[in-house]
């Protein structure tokens, strides 16, 4: 199989195999509970290290370079609480909010946000004001839409949610849609290219990433989130297991970017 | 200034050599900036891999034979010092096998600004040599 199609196939294999295991759940909530986490901090780690190793594939001083270790210190960040996150459960200490977990997801979200829109000024994109105006009125529309879900639930709760849980939720869905839309521009650019490969994963990353902050903020505001027990949690499960194996596949994708032979006309 | 022989016949070997040193710099500059446009974007190994295919397309296409040199490389040490008119057809078939590589691997749009800064920024001289002989293109 070509492996254009064999990196999406065996990302739907995954997570099909994990949805079956969220629906099923073999051995109880407990052990879908460590393994969700352990699947995290794999994937985490799996992008983390692919991404690293991209960058080596650019000379030093050249931006993409530093896109890639901006993404891969991200990625370690994550996948670092990931870990920390099963060890605390593995030695059976309650976690804090906010712990060292919440703090180390927030911050290496940061560089993972720089990253893409340091990809978007290195290339120097140019785009006709229509096609800007295009994207922007879909990402408008998906944070009005998350806006609106959130907002009708807060106004019909009053006092329900923490104004820190509001902002946390806020900052993760602004900034991950903020940064989408400027990754699909770059990737809009490059369309059509070999080099545009990984930024399709990429891009795919963030918006699940999106979405799975979305359902978890929404989840925790409603105290419905709980691993295994309900769709919205299975919703930003699985969302979030996306978005690891995507970043993953984008690392992927970039150290194994082939030119194919061109046919003489 | 290289320019001032393209006027000049030719079959005189001086202009003939000139022109040859002035369409190989532009050839030369052309792939270079190829070569750099997708080590930025794709990284060294892929531009690495658009040397290599263009060299096979060059020994494929009779480089050693037309031009007397080993590969595309020895141009940065050597011109070739043969009929120009003959130079710049062979430049012209591969700066157009080149740029249906390019394509490939930086798509349209990045290609489209890759070329177009590239002829932003020729020296006059080598301006007016591409205007006449169409080395670097936009399609």
């Amino acid at each position: 199989m070509k492996q254009d199609r064999l990196i999406p196939a065996t990302i739907a294999g995954l997570l099909a195999g994990y949805s079956a295991w969220t629906i099923w759940q073999p051995g109880g909530s407990a052990v879908l509970l460590h393994l969700t986490h352990s699947l995290f901090a794999a994937g985490a780690w799996l992008a983390a290290i692919l991404a690293l190793r991209a960058s080596r594939m650019f000379e030093p001083g050249v931006s993409s370079r530093r896109v890639w270790i901006l993404f891969g210190a991200g990625m370690t960040a994550l996948a670092t609480s990931e870990t920390l996150w099963i060890a605390y459960h593995l030695v059976g200490q309650p976690i804090p909010y906010p712990s060292l977990v919440d703090i180390l997801w927030g911050i290496g979200f940061l560089p993972i946000l720089a990253s893409l829109v340091l990809q978007y000024r290195a290339l120097h994109v140019q785009l006709s004001r229509r096609q800007k105006l295009l994207v922007l009125v879909i990402y408008l529309g998906l944070l009005l839409l998350a806006l609106f879900v959130s907002l009708g639930y807060i106004l019909t709760s009053p006092g329900e949610v923490a104004v820190v849980q509001l902002l946390v939720g806020a900052y993760y869905l602004i900034g991950s849609l903020g940064v989408a839309f400027i990754a699909t521009l770059s990737l809009m650019y490059l369309r059509g290219g070999l080099v545009a490969r990984p930024w399709v994963y990429m891009v795919g990353s963030i918006l699940m990433f999106a979405i799975a902050g979305l359902a978890f903020s929404f989840g925790t505001w409603t105290n419905t989130y709980a691993t295994g027990s309900n769709f919205l949690s299975a919703v930003s499960d699985v969302s979030y297991l996306a978005g690891y194996l995507l970043a993953a596949a984008g690392g992927y994708s970039q150290l194994t970017l082939r030119l194919p032979a061109v046919k003489e006309e | 200034m290289a320019s001032s022989f393209l006027e000049e016949p030719l079959d005189s070997a001086g202009a003939n050599q000139v022109l040859c040193a002035d369409l190989s710099l532009l050839f030369t500059l052309y792939i270079t900036r190829l070569l750099e446009a997708i080590a930025r974007t794709g990284g060294r190994p892929l531009a690495d891999q658009f040397t290599q295919q263009l060299n096979l397309y060059a020994q494929q296409h009779g480089w050693s034979v037309l031009t007397g040199l080993s590969d595309l490389n020895e141009l940065r040490r050597r011109i070739p010092n043969v009929d120009a008119k003959v130079l710049w057809s062979v430049y012209l078939a591969y700066a157009q096998y080149a740029q249906k590589l390019a394509r490939q691997i930086l798509g349209e749009p990045l290609l489209k600004a890759t070329l177009t800064t590239m002829l932003t920024n020729l020296p006059p001289d080598l301006a007016q040599i591409n205007a006449q002989y169409r080395i670097i293109a936009l399609v």
